[in-house]
């Protein structure tokens, strides 16, 4: 059983993502085709699509085995689909330069994912996120129960939660690993984003410092994980969030999201715009975003319309601007369900 | 969640702690915008920031935000958006090639590592941490007490102190509770007469029973520190044991097998 575990975790986290991440990053510039971009673009992609079947399904009034089934066909197809076209670019995956800035850079990854395992959080949150997975898993029903109770939910006051799929999602891993919701958020999603947070740090250090400056490169990306580990001026910092409760929606946006999206931008900035697949995948960030939170609607929408303005300033093209606005489309259209959820 | 009544410089004050990482971030948007020559970096680093920054404090923004979108308590969130480590970081970059020789570069290097230690806060040091007991980084007393209140796969009903809370359906969802942690993190629903009782210095033991009894409670768990005004033994509750700081009642009068037995107990009791 516990091999099966390994194995659906390997699958759910590494194949579908590394399969779907790679219809993206074959289309960007050669060095962003890396082992974290495809990583972190196939998980998202994940998780966008997990996100547009649970509100479907929820909806439909279904059921988490309908949806796991339905999830888990259609990402093994999107996935056969995207590697048989992307094979090719496999080969061209452009890996990082092991020198010993990198190998200081692992370690600081190592020391992130080491401390995330050995310390336990004392976090109420956990009571809705987890609590929701094992309730959604135990009875097999989207919000017919309340999480913090175990009593039929009588009140709407959870309706806001409904549109980020995070806990469900926790609770379709859970059942496709077989591995109980808290051991999974706390030791494997936690650690798995924490993994996947520091690859887009390092792959944003590829953006900012250039073939000469590329010695840099691992020094920065640990320079930030240091910085990170000693930002506890107060708990409302990105950084508490990122180390202290990274398998639940909010800390996965400020972690995956927020740098991704940074990310992002500087792509579009250095090849003015021209690539298109750049805001396609902002379509699927929005939509992965919203998976995480409520709050990426407003958010995230902000962060990247204020971004393609200043960034499409600094370029001189008005193309950047106007290329965002269907890319963040998707959160147009979730902000109006999000509305009607209230309702 | 913050208190609703701060206004954005005392969110950003809050925010900020001891202040250490948000000077070095204002030092570093200053550097940046005056020496960075990359016009999408600093786009993307100083001009992003900045707006981000000066729209968190715009007041007809924050009034949007925190009145009329009802996001007071979460509004410090907006700065996230704000990449302070990646500018700070990058910043520092910046500065350490401009200097030439190797080994003053490697030495400013190692004079701000060691700031950033000394000015920074460790994170692992915050009280929200604690050393994990076990896989599911659960309290071990909470998982014994579960373990021993689920004889069989059905619902229980049990009354927790607000300590441990929010951990039990964590661990199973069998597990049913009369109020749950909505009562510590919304503060509403103040009215529940058990919880009332149950924060208490001093538990009036026969109205507690008599309350649990009534709402199909079968486990009560107290906190050893609690005084007990009476015998849970003398109200239909019988001690189970002890787990850590805490003690756990079990019901004599109650229903514990599998719902296939109940109308053969039903009856046999009736």
């Amino acid at each position: 059983m516990i091999a099966i575990s390994i194995l659906q975790c390997i699958l759910y986290l590494f194949v579908i993502p590394f399969c779907m991440g790679i219809t993206f990053t074959k289309h960007f510039d050669e060095k962003y085709n890396t082992v974290g971009n495809i990583l972190t673009c196939g998980f998202l992609s994940e998780l966008a699509v997990f996100q547009v079947l649970f509100l479907l399904f929820y909806k439909l009034d279904r059921n988490l085995a309908e949806l796991t089934w339905a999830s888990s066909s259609i990402l093994f197809v999107v996935s056969l689909v995207s590697i048989i076209f992307g094979f090719k670019s496999i080969k061209k995956i452009a890996l990082p330069k092991f020198d010993l800035g990198f190998l200081v850079f692992v370690l600081f990854s190592v020391y992130l994912v080491v401390m995330r395992n050995l310390q336990g959080v004392n976090d109420g949150d956990d009571s809705f996120v987890i609590g929701n997975a094992l309730t959604t898993l135990t009875t097999n029903y989207f919000y017919k129960i309340d999480y913090y109770t175990g009593k039929f939910i009588t009140s709407t006051s959870y309706s806001r939660h409904m549109i980020a799929s995070n806990s469900i999602f926790i609770a379709f891993l859970s059942k496709v690993t077989f591995i109980h919701p808290a051991i999974l958020a706390h030791r494997i999603l936690g650690s798995f984003v924490l993994i996947l947070h520091n690859a887009i740090i390092y792959n944003i250090s590829v953006l900012l410092f250039d073939d000469k400056k590329e010695k840099y490169r691992s020094v920065f990306a640990s320079f930030v994980s240091l910085m990170t580990i000693w930002d506890f001026h107060s708990y409302l910092t990105d950084s508490t969030f990122i180390l202290s409760r990274a398998w639940q929606g909010k800390a996965q946006f400020v972690a995956l999201s927020i740098p991704f999206a940074i990310m992002l931008l500087l792509m579009i900035g250095e090849n003015a715009g021209k690539k298109n697949i750049i805001y396609v995948f902002i379509a699927v960030l929005c939509t992965a975003s919203v998976s995480m939170t409520p709050a990426a609607i407003v958010l995230l929408t902000l962060s990247l319309a204020v971004g393609s303005v200043c960034v499409g300033i600094a370029v001189k093209k008005i193309g950047v601007i106007l290329k965002m606005i269907p890319a963040l489309s998707p959160m147009a259209a979730f902000a109006v369900l999000f509305y009607l959820f209230l309702k | 969640m913050l208190e609703s009544n701060l206004n954005p410089f005392e969110i950003i004050k809050l925010y900020s702690g001891n202040t250490t990482f948000m000077l070095m971030f204002a030092l570093s948007l200053i550097y940046l915008w005056v020496f960075e020559k990359d016009k999408v970096k600093k786009a993307v680093l100083v001009i992003l920031s900045v707006t981000l920054l000066v729209l968190f404090v715009l007041p007809p923004f924050a009034y949007f935000f925190m009145d009329r979108m009802d996001e007071s308590g979460t509004y410090y969130r907006f700065l996230w958006l704000i990449p302070t480590t990646l500018v700070s970081s990058y910043t520092v970059f910046c500065i350490l090639d401009r200097f030439k020789n190797k080994f003053i570069k490697t030495g400013a290097f190692a004079i701000v590592t060691v700031c950033v230690m000394i000015g920074g806060v460790f994170m692992y040091e915050s009280p929200t941490f604690y050393d994990a007991e076990n896989l599911y980084e659960i309290p071990d007393c909470v998982i014994d007490m579960c373990d021993d209140i689920l004889i069989y796969e059905r619902e229980y009903e049990v009354v927790f102190p607000d300590e441990i809370l929010q951990y039990p359906r964590l661990y199973s969802a069998y597990i049913v509770m009369p109020y749950g942690f909505e009562m510590l993190q919304f503060q509403y629903g103040r009215n529940d007469d058990i919880h009332e009782e149950m924060i208490k210095d001093t538990l009036n033991v026969p109205y507690l029973a008599a309350l649990c009894e009534g709402k199909h409670v079968h486990y009560i768990v107290i906190n050893q520190n609690k005084k007990l005004d009476g015998k849970f033994e003398d109200y239909n509750y019988e001690f189970v044991g002890e787990y850590g700081d805490y003690r756990m009642y079990k019901s004599t009068t109650m229903f514990f097998g599998p719902w296939e037995e109940y109308e053969e107990w039903l009856a046999a009791h009736e």
